[in-house]
């Protein structure tokens, strides 16, 4: 397998960087985040450029990060646009991939389609492949855009890759952009069902899939589990965040975060428990709106450049900005 | 970044990092200035200089990222026309002409180029992919190619007279003259062409197939072309954009794996390998220089 270069930059050095998904390691106090096919290490006080690391090629496509403590590794999933189906119609590089934190090397990958129940998505075409990677601690869970059955959700142990779900869960048609781990629970949401389904976070069988909450109005693209009110909320990408206040009875609250902000569309959210606040980054309006869930009260901070994610460092909060302008920007 | 353009009336080069447009110097590659198309927008956009009208101009496509953004519809795929100062982008409205708003999963412009005159664009539509014509300046004078290919492409080329269209999955190549219309007429060639240039200094068009090949088309009616291996100069070479610079009269194909870039002299049917770039996927040239376009942090990087 190829090893790919890691390139080192001052602090001064401008990029085009346009990032896409985040994560802060606290073992290394460092900020991880992806830029098309590449990772890049960011120092937590600074938010300063430190490396980046090319995960593979050739491959166009966007990647998803997360950090399992279990391995001490960053693992990134890879998947390719309609712009690789030219590669001799042969997509080898659509997987996951371990990445050294420290020395930023990159590991080899899971080859996680031939080892699941996921199609041969080596040789589809189209938008297949992984496009969301979390950790439990102990698992990680991915879901993968499979050409045979939908989208897929993976529970799989990096470490022994035996150890994973033998059957996969099949979503619905659309892509979502993030799940919620609860302390024992999954949580995904169904954009197109709409609705929201559940599983024990050690769920192996199709038939621990059978809960579900349905949103007949909304189109839930992202759960959170806040440990606040130990309840999941959701977004819709349209400015409703939905609080799910008894799941498996389709009991929910939705509050309208255009109310907040004009034009707030939230495709994320995050819950940050140093500070009790849920926040939700608005590319349109270059935004984020803090959701404060004690008060069922918000907030607008302005001044970023197209936000679509949130990293907290217990100490500093940081803007995820799909931008050239600049990665990261502190939240204040 | 996914894609450049090369200003001659400023002298300033135009690249497209996610949904926005960076202005670079087109002397030192230092980035100037930048500017958002749209929001929101996660796909990659192309980006040609159209001199008729002295604009920039932008193809936006969706990912299937963005099939969330309820009510599921998709107003930015488009053509977007955007000033050379970055200040002002306003939609062409072609979304609408193409019925691609609202519609599922990877729809949208793929790819663009100036003819001088016009506008050629690969749209990814339903049931099929084709190529569209526009004058930007009359949106009514438009046309269009018939469903032509299942994959999309990554770089059509245009000569003086002609636009020659690879088809990816299909194995071949189809040519236009360039009013798209009437003329339709396909070429079968073994290999899954992805790119094509149109080399003035020969007359002839040159194919990448995202693999060591690089084929050159002899004549197009009947085909007749000859395959020119790349593994020589380097095993990995995947090259899937290729471009002719007039400057220097050589052919420059980015090989992202190899991180290098490929020279290729259509003389003497030679070429050199280049290394020292990240992720090249594509070149750009001003009028005395080369430049790599990265899709890495360093957009820009000379070739030297």
């Amino acid at each position: 397998m190829p090893c790919f270069k890691s390139f080192v930059f001052s602090a001064a050095t401008l990029g085009e960087y346009a990032l896409f998904d985040a994560v802060y390691v606290a073992s290394v106090d460092k900020i991880f985040a992806t830029s098309g096919v590449h990772v890049v290490k960011f120092n937590a006080t600074t938010g300063a450029v430190e490396s980046s690391v090319r995960i593979s090629s050739p491959v166009n496509g966007q990647a998803r990060l997360c950090y399992h403590a279990a391995t001490g590794l960053l693992y990134a999933t890879i998947w390719n646009e309609p712009n690789l189906q030219y590669f001799s119609l042969t997509h080898p590089n659509r997987d996951v991939y371990p990445i050294n934190p420290t020395t930023m090397v990159v590991g080899t990958r899971l080859n996680i389609a031939s080892t699941t129940v996921v199609d041969d998505d080596f040789v589809n075409g189209s938008f297949f492949g992984p496009r969301w990677i979390a950790s439990s601690g102990n698992y990680l869970y991915i879901q993968w855009a499979d050409n045979a059955n939908g989208y897929v959700t993976l529970r799989v142990n990096p470490s022994n890759l035996a150890d994973r779900s033998t059957n996969a869960y099949f979503t619905d048609q659309f892509l979502w952009e993030h799940g919620a781990l609860t302390p024992t629970e999954i949580m995904v949401p169904d954009p197109d069902y709409p609705g929201v389904s559940f599983a024990p976070i050690g769920y192996d069988l199709d038939a621990e899939w059978n809960t579900c909450d349905t949103f007949p109005l909304y189109f839930p693209v992202a759960c959170e589990y806040v440990s606040f009110d130990g309840l999941v909320y959701a977004t819709d990408g349209a400015g409703n965040l939905l609080r799910l206040d008894n799941p498996g009875a389709s009991a929910y609250t939705v509050f309208d975060m255009t109310a907040v902000q004009s034009g707030a569309d939230p495709c994320r959210l995050r819950w940050n428990v140093y500070d009790g606040q849920i926040y939700m980054p608005c590319m349109t309006n270059n935004s984020f709106i803090l959701w404060d869930p004690n008060t069922v009260t918000g907030v607008v901070k302005t001044g970023f450049a197209n936000p679509v994610d949130v990293i907290f460092t217990g100490t500093k909060v940081w803007a995820v900005q799909n931008s050239p302008a600049e990665p990261l920007k502190e939240i204040t | 970044m996914n894609d450049a353009c090369y200003c001659s009336s400023n002298g300033k080069i135009y690249g497209t990092v996610g949904p926005y447009v960076c202005q670079y110097n087109g002397t030192t590659g230092e980035r100037e200035n930048f500017f958002r198309i749209g929001s929101p927008v996660y796909g990659d956009m192309r980006i040609c200089y159209h001199a008729a009208t002295d604009k920039l101009y932008v193809a936006a496509w969706h990912e299937p990222d963005e099939q969330n953004f309820a009510p599921l519809t998709w107003p930015q795929r488009d053509v977007f026309e955007v000033n050379l100062a970055l200040t002002t982008s306003t939609a062409l409205g072609l979304g609408a002409l193409e019925g691609l708003n609202p519609m599922p999963p990877y729809t949208g412009y793929r790819w663009i180029a100036s003819s001088g005159i016009y506008l050629y664009v690969s749209v990814s539509g339903t049931p099929n992919y084709y190529i569209r014509r526009v004058d930007p300046a009359n949106i009514a004078d438009t046309g269009t190619t018939s469903n032509f290919l299942i994959f999309s492409i990554e770089q059509a080329a245009i000569s003086p007279t002609q636009v020659v269209v690879p088809r990816p999955g299909s194995q071949g190549l189809r040519y236009y003259n360039l009013a798209l219309g009437g003329e339709t007429a396909s070429s079968l060639v073994p290999y899954s062409l992805v790119g094509m240039e149109y080399n003035s200094g020969n007359g002839l068009f040159y194919g990448v197939t995202g693999d060591t090949n690089l084929i050159r088309v002899d004549v197009l009616t009947p085909i007749a072309f000859t395959v020119l291996n790349l593994g020589a100069l380097e095993a990995t070479a995947d090259p899937c954009r290729i471009r002719y610079w007039s400057g220097t009269g050589r052919l420059y194909l980015p090989c992202m794996t190899a991180n290098g870039v490929i020279v290729w002299n259509p003389n003497t049917e030679s070429g050199e390998f280049k290394s020292g770039f990240n992720n090249p996927v594509d070149c750009v040239f001003t009028g005395s220089k080369s430049w790599a376009v990265q899709n890495a942090p360093i957009g820009l990087r000379e070739i030297v």
